[in-house]
């Protein structure tokens, strides 16, 4: 129930702050002591015309500044903080460029085509160079270590004959073939020659993909 | 004892089992229709929703647990400090599951005998933001706050050796939150399930106001106001994201195989997957001839099912089974639901079809990165 005229009268018409919360209690018990928001609302309205309070009383300054220190208040706030973000980028910045940087050499050695043993897969350079030199009865090839999926790491299961990778699944043969799992092409081989000194010499640069028809070219693999 | 139904629960998890179970009990635990309503109410399906029922489901969930305590192999995967939050939502899931569905059968037998629903509220009574809403929300944040800390005093984060590009952990395993997309990306090429995918749940998640637009239901739990919308999304999310978290978490061991949760984690488990694409079983296996050389001539047959499926099915739907919904949703709204319920749908489809025709990829060009 609303405020009746009567109420709403003798709330604006109250002498002091007893008295208002005096005519308050009446108006509650008259509602059996219900009191719901919106009569609330409408009282609080009365009570804030009738004693209006300065809201701003403790937020309103001091000292009142005038033009010319506002200004130079301003510059000094704007270079403060132009220096301090400028500062924070040029650290930022110096710290994408690593101190030390380790790239072994894209071409590299690895040996003799007599190392490396017919029908196996040589995981001795997965750790340095991300290759995987396999030889069968016919040729050398360097493989590499980069999943085609999503470029996780696989792993030679020797009793399975088979890469796995440990991330979704994929599968690939000895050769990088793909046959299970997402991987949608095989993995991807790299140059690998003899060099002078009769040593095999894997060139990282140059990659022969399978699905653009590359396996089939000269430096792809090694014969022996 | 104990063993048969460990093996039983083995074997049934398997996700070609365990999926198509769940994804068969599903519309009869949400009834989307009446038929499906008629049945749940003749099963007392609905019943789950009961003081009683949500006992039931604590104990059930507790008791596989407190089973999968006992094994050893259960053991380790349960108590590794990045599973920890599997466990609490699973729990959490399941009750909000239920504590929704509580309230909304409440208020639709409410609404059915004509009375207002039970969050009704005369509109003239507000609660102030500042300081009933606010103070509420604070105190949860503290004790939130304190939960996380005394959490992260009693499990402390796994830490694992320093990186090694030579030696990824087998299984590599997403945090928890992502183990869903991962097992997507098990199924589809990472551009998909790892750009377009996440993309389109989030946007198909900003349009569901756009989409569904009815106003009965606004304010109160309801499920009888929007039952299909409620069963399209609770398939989506508890099914194709958290059903997928719990395989990712608890059945994915070494290589990415599939195990039992009581099954020993053999690295050397062998499963024979040969996958094949569709070009082939179709140049190859059904004509007896090598792959055309040409690119899309050789995948023609790919454009053509996705072409089908994504721009004449919804045709064809609007036209016969979906008129009426064609009708009240207009081109506009019904091309933008049926977009991503077709997207949504082909993790399913895409999954079935691996597992029983080991079927790589509908189309696959691996020249163009393109593969679907």
């Amino acid at each position: 129930m609303k405020l009746t005229k009567e109420e709403k009268q003798s709330l604006i018409q109250a002498k002091s702050e007893t008295d208002w919360y005096s005519i308050c209690d009446e108006i509650k018990s008259k509602r059996n002591g219900i009191y719901p928001n919106y009569l609330a609302r409408e009282i609080l309205e009365i009570f804030n015309n009738k004693f209006p309070v300065d809201k701003y009383k403790d937020l309103s300054f001091g000292q009142i500044i005038n033009r010319k220190s506002f200004l130079n208040w301003l510059t000094l706030g704007w270079l403060a903080f132009a220096g301090a973000t400028g500062g924070f980028f040029t650290v930022i910045i110096r710290f994408l460029f690593p101190n030390v940087l380790f790239e072994p050499p894209q071409s590299f050695k690895i040996g003799f085509p007599n190392d490396f043993e017919a029908g196996k897969v040589d995981l001795r350079f997965k750790k340095s160079h991300n290759v995987w030199i396999v030889r069968d009865d016919e040729k050398i090839i360097a493989l590499s270590t980069v999943c085609t999926h999503l470029g996780c790491t696989p792993n030679w299961l020797e009793a399975d004959r088979k890469f796995k990778c440990p991330c979704h699944g994929s599968g690939f043969r000895s050769s990088g073939m793909h046959f299970e799992g997402p991987a949608p092409r095989p993995l991807e081989r790299y140059r690998i020659v003899l060099s002078n000194d009769g040593q095999i010499l894997v060139d990282k640069t140059k990659k022969f993909n399978y699905e653009k028809g590359e396996w089939n070219r000269s430096e792809s693999f090694l014969k022996v | 004892m104990i063993e048969t139904l460990k093996n039983t629960i083995d074997y049934l998890s398997t996700p070609t089992i365990s999926f198509t179970v769940i994804t068969a009990i599903f519309p009869f635990v949400f009834p989307p229709t009446d038929w499906f309503d008629r049945i749940n109410r003749k099963l007392k399906i609905d019943k789950l929703w009961t003081n009683t029922g949500g006992f039931i489901q604590f104990i059930l969930i507790t008791g596989f647990f407190v089973l999968g305590y006992q094994d050893p192999n259960f053991k380790i995967i349960l108590m590794k400090g990045d599973n920890f939050p599997i466990v609490l939502m699973v729990y959490s899931m399941a009750f909000f599951t239920w504590y929704a569905m509580k309230k909304s059968y409440i208020n639709d037998a409410r609404l059915d005998e004509g009375k207002k629903p039970m969050e009704y509220h005369d509109p003239e009574d507000k609660v102030l933001v500042w300081p009933d809403l606010v103070y509420i929300e604070f105190i949860c944040l503290i004790l939130f706050m304190v939960f996380l800390i005394v959490w992260s005093i009693l499990v402390p984060a796994p830490l694992e050796e320093p990186a090694n590009p030579a030696a990824t952990p087998n299984p590599s395993k997403a945090p928890w939150y992502f183990l869903g997309l991962q097992e997507m990306l098990v199924y589809f090429d990472p551009w998909l399930a790892g750009v377009i995918f996440p993309t389109l749940i989030i946007v198909g998640m900003c349009a569901i106001p756009y989409i569904d637009i009815n106003k009965k239901g606004d304010g109160y739990y309801s499920f009888k106001e929007r039952r299909v919308g409620y069963f399209i999304f609770m398939y989506g999310w508890v099914v194709l994201w958290v059903y997928l978290i719990i395989i990712g978490t608890f059945f994915r061991g070494p290589n990415w195989n599939f195990f039992g949760p009581f099954e020993y984690w053999d690295p050397h488990k062998l499963e024979v997957l040969n996958n094949v694409n569709l070009s082939e079983y179709f140049w190859v296996i059904g004509l007896g001839q090598p792959l055309p050389s040409n690119i899309l001539l050789r995948e023609s047959i790919g454009f053509l099912v996705t072409g089908i499926y994504l721009f004449v099915l919804p045709v064809l739907l609007a036209k016969t089974v979906l008129k009426k919904m064609y009708e009240a949703y207009g081109p506009t709204r019904y091309t933008f639901l049926m977009i991503l319920g077709l997207t949504m749908l082909a993790l399913p489809i895409k999954m079935y079809l691996r597992w029983f025709f080991n079927l790589k990829y509908i189309i696959g060009i691996p020249e163009w990165f393109f593969n679907i």
